[in-house]
Order: structure tokens, then sequence, then C-alpha cells
């Protein structure tokens, strides 16, 4: 990161590669939608190259940028909504999304349903610290909390978790 | 095999997902993107930050000052009390500004900061004045509105400093906007309500405390919001 500040084109291929598939996949799992997925890709990388002067020299960079990441993804969903609030206001109602009601066929499928089904703030520390592999303390400073509130949340997560794995194995979905 | 390992096993599982590679066009159009206009880029650095946020807030409390100043008197030495308190306050919210951006494990220290230098201010404040002035005009009609043009004032004072500081900072925080700007919000307040007391009439206890203290709350509510807008990248 520090030689990318500096103007090298090349050191940035290798950010690029370092960074990218942990920040894709982070962006997959956030939005759920490969297409939304790359564009947040791309608007992150731009405000990374953006702001890349106010980059802390020797500070981790990959919570740097899901950090960027994940305000992106809010600032879009909230535009988002505000879009379909306005179609609403003016009569044309937006479609629902079908919700999937097929029973899932293993664990990793309900586990997968089950995470979707949890608040934001547990998913996505659970994401960040097994997903991803952050620690505790890079994870907090990516959700702008603290580390007992991620250490909370993760294990409030995994609690709801085990309920919907009761749940699935009982065969209710 | 009990919950707790099924659950490990199958996040185990998704964890083989979760280094996608992007699409390789997608990696082409960032690359170019973000190499084609390539140069060194120096910004200022943190210390230089720091150094002009202290400047400009102390700068504006010694310029109001020399502008409002009175010669020596009991309200003179409640002021210079007020100006020192919020010298000592102005200091510590200082250290928890140059961890805009950064150390994950100060956040704790920034909320407590957020949450307890207004009380601490406005308290000393109540104390000193308490001390030093009597307390029996304030709630008299004349002097509540008081209230108004001293706080309009050092709203106003304190959100030109805020600003100045906020722009200093653009850019720099994607971890926790909101607080690194309501925190930039009170160092302003401080800035205005200390600033405006060396023109106040009025250093009684209550309107040093609640009067000069609205002006911190609505800065600080004011920082979060505009910071969450200009502090991330």
């Amino acid at each position: 990161m520090e030689r990318y500040v500096d103007g090298d084109g090349d050191a940035f291929e290798q950010l690029f590669h370092q960074v990218a598939p942990k920040l894709y996949s982070y962006l997959l799992r956030l939005t759920r939608d490969r297409e939304r997925a790359e564009d947040l890709v791309q608007v992150t990388f731009a405000k990374v190259h953006r702001a890349r002067d106010s980059y802390l020299r020797g500070a981790p960079v990959i919570p740097w940028v899901l950090a960027i990441a994940r305000r992106s993804f809010y600032d879009e969903r909230r535009r988002a909504k505000a879009r379909q609030e306005d179609l609403t206001f003016d009569g044309v109602v937006p479609e629902p999304k079908p919700q999937p009601d097929q029973v899932p066929n293993d664990v990793a499928e309900s586990l997968e349903r089950a995470l979707a089904r949890l608040p934001d703030n547990y998913r996505e520390a659970i994401e960040l610290t097994k997903f991803t592999g952050l620690s505790v303390a890079e994870t907090a400073q990516v959700l702008g909390t603290t580390e007992t509130a991620v250490k909370l949340r993760v294990h409030r997560g995994y609690n709801q978790l085990r309920s919907e794995l009761e749940r699935f194995r009982r065969g209710s979905p | 095999m009990n919950s707790e390992d099924s659950i490990s096993e199958s996040l185990a599982q998704l964890q083989a997902r979760a280094n996608l590679q992007p699409p390789p066009e997608l990696r082409a159009r960032v690359c170019s993107r973000c190499t084609h206009d390539l140069r060194p880029r120096r910004g200022l650095s943190r210390g230089a930050r720091l150094l002009l946020s202290a400047l400009l807030g102390t700068g504006t409390v010694l310029l109001l000052w020399i502008v409002g100043g009175r010669g020596p008197d009991t309200l003179n030495a409640v002021l210079l009390g007020t100006a020192a308190w919020g010298g000592v306050l102005g200091a510590v919210l200082l250290l928890g500004l140059g961890r805009t951006g950064t150390c994950p494990a100060s956040a704790g220290a920034r909320w407590a900061m957020l949450i307890l230098l207004p009380i601490a201010f406005c308290g000393g404040l109540m104390f000193v004045s308490q001390h030093m002035l009597p307390m029996t005009d304030f709630f008299r009609a004349d002097q509540v509105w008081r209230v108004l043009p001293c706080g309009s004032l050092a709203l106003g004072i304190g959100a030109l400093v805020s600003g100045g500081i906020m722009l200093l900072w653009r850019r720099t925080d994607p971890f926790s906007p909101g607080l690194s700007g309501a925190l930039v919000g009170l160092l302003g307040g401080l800035v205005g309500s200390v600033g405006i007391g060396f023109a106040c009439p009025n250093a009684e206890g209550w309107h040093m405390g609640l009067g000069h203290g609205l002006t911190l709350a609505a800065l600080v509510g004011l920082g979060w919001l505009l910071g969450k807008r200009l502090l991330p990248p």
C-alpha cells in the first residue's frame, strides 16, 4: 500500500491481488448479488484511490478497505431504499423479492439461510471473524465498535444459529 | 455430533467459498482506472492535522479573549478558570481526535470522552462559578434570555471552528466517522463556549453550565451528522 501511495502502479496490482478476493467475497455475502458486489468492488477501489494519501502507513490494509466497502454498501442500500420509497410514493409499488420456500437439503445450506436471517450486526460480526478471517480487534475496527461488542455479537449470533440448526434438524424450514 | 460441532463444520464449508476471485474483466477495469494517472501523493500527516486543529482552536480562543476580555475582577477569575479547564479538556479531546481512523482499541476511550468531557466541562464550570458568584439571578426573566445571544454566538463560532477541523480531517476515517465527527463538534463547542465566555456578561453557575453547555450538545449532534458525510473516504 505504501508503494502504491508513492505512485507505483505495479504495487497496485499486487494490492488488488491481495485484497480483492476477500473484498469481493465480503461484498458478495453482504449483497447476495454478483452484479452489485462487482459494482461495489469498483466503487470501493475508486474511493481507496481517492483517499490513498489518508492511509496511515504501516496500518493493516484489509480492515481499512473493508470498512470503506461496508460504508459504500450501506450508502448504496440507503439510496436504493430512498429510490424505492419514491417509486412507491408515485404509485408504482416495487415487486417484492420471491422468498425461497424449499426446505434446505444440507446443514451448510441451512446455516447459510440461518445466517441470512440474523440481524445485520450479528451476521456481520460472524462473517468478518469466521469467513473473512479478521481478528476480533480488526472486526471491531471495521464495524466501528469495541472488541467486547464484537465478542458479544458473535456469541449471540452463534446462539441464534444453534437454535436455527436445531429447527433444521427437527425438519422444519 | 453436537450442534457446536455442526456449526463449526458448516462454517468451514462456507469458508471455502470466502475467497472468491473477482472476474478478470473487473480486475482489468479497476487496475486501469486506479493506475492510469497514478502519481505520488502526500497528504497532511496526522501530526500536522493535530497541530493545525490545536492552532485553530487556541487561536480562536485567544482572539476572542483579546476582543472580549475584561480587566481583573471576580468575573474574570471565573472566566480564566473556565479557559484553563476548557484547555485541559480540549487537549484530552485532541488526543482522542488523533486516534481518528486508527487504533481499534480506542473506540471505548473515545466514547468515554464524548460522554464524560461535556459533563466534566459543565460540571466544572458550575462548581467554580458557584464558589465565586452568588447563584441568585439566573432564573430572573431578564437573565434567562441572556442564554440566547450567548448560546447562538457560541454555536456560530463553535460551528466555524468545527467546520475547519472537519475539513482538515476530511476522508480520513472509514471506521467510526460519526464518533470522530461528534468529537470534532465537541472540540468546536468547547472553543465557542470558552471564547464567548470572555465577553459573556453573566458568569453565574446555571448560566455557564446550562447556557454554554447546550452549545456543546448541539455541536456534538451536528458533528455526528456531518462527520458521517465528510469523514469517510
